[in-house]
């Protein structure tokens, strides 16, 4: 399948939309039902604005009509007091929108979850009161008015609003279903996992915040622009409140979804105002149970990746082929010295094991090395150079760090999981190592299944592929051969090969010593803090230090 | 300066009470509920309705007895909410944001459908005012200091001498040591809540006379209590107290030396800036 | 000797995956039963599935009563007591209100009475010392005192322990070992104790069950006796085993 044909979906849609719009137009001209629709397209836009960051980054943004009115309310002013036209205003709204969302995504770039629901809830209500203050240039309560506006005719400004939302509902789409989508939905499920894939956490956030503020703006300028006012609605709790529920309602990680709900939503609330005072109560009422009954919203299906995924872009196989080397690294959590002046160092295409008792230090030290834990004292060079960074900018030099628990991006196929990884590393399925891998384990026959529907183990195996398809320099495997059967541990051995073949730079730390030292060029033990000896598989076990260390005579369990 | 100290008190004890209920909430329940403000509007609504009913213009007592049943009312409610939609939903956190929203617009929308868009008027327990230096202060307003103390030392009593209130202390320090012990976190979450809606819907009594009772007065006191108790450190409630009392210390001193309107836009602003900058608090006492 | 605990084909769940069982046993009045294995290997989760906070499956009867669908607070009033591997205490709390709240099941008045009660015996007199301090501040030897009288405030017959003496200093150690032992010679009351520690678990258990892999390796009736050493041995020789064998779960 073309990169293009997984999007004629979407255009199938617009096409679909569009020319329902042009019959309405023709068969109903200048009539009520038109006024209705243009406000409904407007009021799709703005949900459709909010699903295309929350839906896949999974957060719930409480202050959306910041993005709105704040643009509309500039719009406004710049039309009103800087004679600039409507056509002008509304093009430049989308650009502000954008400028917008990129300074709250500057704000709230470690808010996650409620902080970031509150954090974006007190933007839009300190913006709300702030309108309140300069009467004679936001114009209080009633807002600006006496605007121009854009179209002479109701059909014209349907045929506007119209034709927005479904551009809006087309960008949407491409996103959600793009490589940015995919990344940006693997931050919403498990953050800590896409950073340890190299995904780049505030680029993906920041680019679809501005793409959320830019749609919303557009409907916000429009509103302004067909209605003729901008008033204090346009940044109101209310509005926020029912962008909120019926993006929640439309379901995550689809457009249509939420514009779907967003346009039934309004028309219903329009239609039933024969008895204008309780229609708003029964909407609220409805769209209260619908919350609660409805769970995963109304569009449940989510389309998923199915494309074999052609690399781009060649990187050089090993890249630097440098020595890894850790010096004297230190570091103390509370009172406990976990790191105690740690030093070794790995050669490119070596397989070098860690092992050592329980509380030894050697998932720190694993940590350490990722960039997720900073060391006290000490140094990491890779090459010449110093390494530096945090987990994700690691993964993207080529660190990889697997993880002991199970991590996965939850209802995300396999193939999906893999794509996160290749887009980040410009990789393919075609990556030997990596094909090898899937088929000895079987996960090649599971691309297209969920994760979270396949056993706890399948997972393990996954995480492990990804860190192959990233075609690393230094891999970090932590305890892969743990509740894994004989054939799978041979995959994984036989992988670790494949790729020291390569020139990558492997670590394993392991208890499972067979499976290890058969792998391993050398082995390195831990305890309390420090390597205490750093041998060859058959030596390891004839340093005294190393049996003192597991000493039957103490009563440390642990191997 | 004076009138700085007086007005911080009277308007930092509001913010307290409002605030306490969530902070416990927050704190041992381990839940935002985001419904919280909404026991802040029907606790004046309710005054409004109640003493309409009862004709409390001018008796002091009644119209004290009545902003004490406001309260419990709204208690009632807020189990009821437990019951019906916090309990079941207590372990999908984005869910019970989304679901406390819609009920808030639900409330919102039920209030503007029976009382209109008008502000309410409610009559205060002690009509009329006093003057200190040049500035005035309503009695109903300065009434809610006394009944802000009452209450937090009530609430600490409670907290520290009760079977129950142990029981919230300990649910919030370790909810699986307490459910080793026979305690069930879940009963303890609905005695919280309905602790939480008596006192924000007992404030929100004590306000109305003070304020214009709208529709959309939930906002506001959800955005204080959450911000408060975050800034104040989630699990502190004596970290909560004291940021209520700098909170309407800046709003106070705004709106002497700016204008009263600008008063509340300082304060969101103080309260945005702060949740961009630091949103996990100054004096974060819970576990990470 | 009639049984105290018995076990069927008892399996405890983290989340969907089982990782302790199936595991069939028996505990009968005075054992001192000692689990052992290493970390991961299902001491704890099989400690935490009897009290009720994990997901379980299977069957368990204490004191001839089926609890295993029964809540912790259930099981509690049943006669099954946790005290949990480190301690998790009410840091903020006074000892005071740590152990009373232990008996909160019984009303206030009644806890008061038999915490009046606990603090008299032996190794309890801090208790009554450090009544008002707070729990976080105490040293890992009095926190773990303070936690297993939180855990005897509820009059149980079966005590759990996990991993009681983590951290402590010998002294310590004997003082929980006491402890422990008074409490099996009452009439029909038993104990199950994880234990890292194995000079511990040799001169404190009458039983042995070792664990790996979720699963019970070996477990000795009353007349075996093992040391230190020879346990470790059969655990990694188990360990060997496994690993060579396909299929063998190693969580």
């Amino acid at each position: 399948m073309s990169r293009l044909a997984k999007y004629t979906g979407v255009l199938r849609g617009a096409a679909i939309a569009a020319g329902a719009c042009v019959v309405v137009t023709l068969a109903l001209p200048d009539s009520h039902v038109v006024d209705l629709l243009t406000a409904a397209s407007i009021f799709a836009l703005y949900i459709l604005s909010w699903a295309v960051f929350c839906g896949p980054a999974l957060e719930v943004s409480f202050g959306h009509t910041f993005f709105i009115g704040s643009v509309a309310y500039m719009t406004a002013l710049l039309h009103t007091r800087g004679g600039l036209s409507p056509i002008a205003c509304l093009l430049l709204a989308p650009v502000g929108g954008a400028l917008v969302g990129l300074a709250v995504a500057s704000l709230t770039f470690r808010h996650r979850g409620l902080y970031f629901s509150m954090a974006t809830m007190a933007l839009q209500l300190t913006l709300y009161r702030c309108l309140f203050l300069y009467s004679p240039l936001f114009g209080g309560e009633e807002g600006i008015f006496g605007i121009q506006t854009i179209a002479a005719t109701r059909n014209g400004a349907f045929a506007l609003t119209g034709g927005a939302a479904i551009v809006g509902y087309v960008v949407s789409e491409i996103y959600v279903r793009s490589r940015q989508g995919l990344l940006l939905s693997a931050l919403g499920h498990n953050e800590r996992l896409a950073e340890a894939t190299g995904v780049p956490v505030v680029r993906s956030r920041a680019f679809a915040l501005a793409l959320s503020g830019a749609l919303a703006a557009l409907g916000g300028a429009l509103y302004v622009f067909t209605v003729g006012q901008a008033n204090v609605e346009l940044v109101g709790d209310r509005l926020s409140a029912r962008i909120v529920l019926l993006g929640t309602l439309g379901g995550p990680q689809s457009a249509s979804g939420p514009a779907l709900a967003g346009v039934m939503a309004y028309v219903l609330d329009q239609l039933l105002s024969n008895s204008i005072q309780y229609t708003a109560l029964v909407v609220s009422a409805i769209l209260l149970l619908l919350v609660i009954f409805v769970p995963r919203g109304l569009v449940k299906k989510r389309p998923t990746w199915r494309e074999p995924h052609a690399a781009h872009g060649q990187r050089p196989v090993s890249g630097e082929r440098d020595s890894f080397r850790v010096l004297d690294v230190r570091r103390a959590f509370g009172g406990v010295q976990a790191l105690n002046g740690v030093t070794f160092t790995l050669e490119p295409g070596s397989v070098t094991g860690i092992i050592g008792p329980n509380g030894a230090g050697k998932t720190t030290l694993l940590r350490v090395l990722a960039g997720e834990v900073e060391p006290d004292s000490g140094k990491l060079e890779w090459g010449a150079r110093a390494v530096r960074g945090g987990l994700s900018r690691r993964a993207r030099q080529g660190l990889r760090k697997t993880f002991q628990h199970v991590e996965s991006f939850g209802d995300l196929t396999v193939r999906e999981h893999l794509a996160v990884t290749m887009t980040v590393h410009h990789t393919s399925l075609e990556e030997p190592a990596l094909e090898d891998f899937l088929r000895e384990t079987g996960v090649l026959g599971e691309l297209d299944e969920a994760l979270d529907q396949l056993p706890p183990a399948v997972a393990r195996l996954v995480d492990i592929a990804m860190a192959i398809a990233a075609r690393p320099r230094l891999l970090l495997l932590d305890e892969p051969f743990a509740g894994v059967s004989a054939a799978e541990g041979q995959a994984i051995s036989n992988a670790v090969r494949r790729l020291k073949a390569q020139g990558t730079s492997v670590v394993v730390v392991e208890h499972r010593l067979r499976e290890l030292f058969a792998l391993a060029d050398r082995v390195v033990v831990m305890n309390h803090g420090a390597a205490i000896a750093n041998e060859t598989p058959e030596h390891v076990f004839l340093n005294p230090d190393v049996l003192a260390a597991y000493g039957t005579q103490k009563a440390s369990m642990d191997l | 300066m004076i009138e700085i100290l007086l007005l911080t008190l009277t308007r930092g004890s509001l913010y307290a009470f409002v605030a306490l209920g969530f902070a416990l909430v927050f704190g041992s329940g381990r839940v935002l509920n985001l419904f919280h403000g909404s026991f802040f509007l029907l606790g004046a609504y309710g005054a409004f309705f109640l003493s309409s009913a009862a004709g409390a213009e001018g008796r002091p007592w009644v119209t004290l007895g009545i902003s004490v049943l406001a309260g419990l009312i709204v208690a009632g409610i807020g189990y009821v909410y437990y019951r019906l939609l916090l309990r079941p939903f207590r372990t999908n956190s984005l869910r019970l944001m989304v679901l406390g929203m819609a009920a808030n617009l639900v409330v919102a929308d039920a209030m503007r459908t029976f009382y209109g868009t008008r502000g309410a008027l409610v009559p205060s327990i002690i009509a009329g005012s006093f003057s200190i230096g040049s500035v005035r202060v309503l009695w109903q307003e300065a009434l809610l200091v006394p009944a802000a103390l009452v209450a937090v030392g009530t609430l600490y009593l409670f907290l520290s001498r009760s079977q129950a209130g142990l029981a919230i202390q300990a649910v919030a320090q370790d909810p699986g040591a307490a459910e080793l012990v026979g305690i069930m976190p879940a009963t303890v979450l609905g005695h919280t809540v309905a602790v939480a809606a008596f006192l924000a819907g007992f404030a929100g009594a004590l306000a109305a006379p003070t304020r214009v009772v709208g529709p959309d007065m939930w906002s506001f006191a959800l955005m204080v209590s959450f911000a408060v108790v975050v800034m104040g450190g989630v699990g502190s409630l004596v970290g909560t107290v004291i940021v209520s009392y700098a909170l309407a210390a800046v709003e106070i001193i705004t709106s002497i030396v700016i204008s009263t309107a600008a008063a509340e836009a300082v304060a969101l602003g103080a309260i945005a800036l702060f949740l961009v900058i630091r949103p996990r608090g100054f004096f974060d006492v819970s576990a990470r | 000797m009639s049984a105290l605990l018995q076990v069927r084909e008892f399996v405890v769940r983290r989340g969907a995956t089982p990782v302790v069982g199936p595991i069939s046993l028996e505990v009968t009045e005075g054992e001192i039963l000692v689990l052992v294995g290493r970390n991961g290997s299902g001491k704890s989760s099989f400690l935490s599935g009897l009290a009720g906070v994990l997901p379980t499956g299977g069957s368990v009867t204490l004191i001839g009563r089926e609890i295993i669908k029964e809540s912790p607070r259930a099981r509690l009033l049943a006669g099954l007591a946790l005290c949990p591997s480190e301690r998790h205490l009410f840091g903020d709390l006074t000892v005071r209100e740590n152990v009373l709240l232990g008996a909160y099941t019984t009303g206030r008045r009644e806890a008061q009475e038999r915490l009046v009660v606990l603090k008299e015996r032996t190794h309890f007199q801090l208790l009554g010392d450090r009544s008002t301090q707070r729990a976080g501040t105490l040293s890992g030897g009095q926190q773990q005192i303070v936690a297993l009288a939180r855990a005897l405030m509820s009059h149980p017959r079966l005590l759990l322990l996990d991993e009681p003496t983590a951290g402590l200093a010998p002294e310590a150690r004997e003082q929980v070992g006491e402890i422990v032992q008074e409490f099996a010679r009452l009439d029909g009351h038993s104990v199950i104790i994880a234990e890292e520690n194995l000079d511990f678990a040799c001169s404190i258990g009458s039983r042995l069950a070792a664990f790996l892999g979720g699963q019970l390796l070996f477990h000795s009736s009353d007349a075996d006796r093992f040391t230190p050493s020879e346990i470790l041995q059969r655990l990694l020789e188990g360990e060997a085993h496994s690993a060579a064998q396909s299929g063998g779960s190693n969580a």
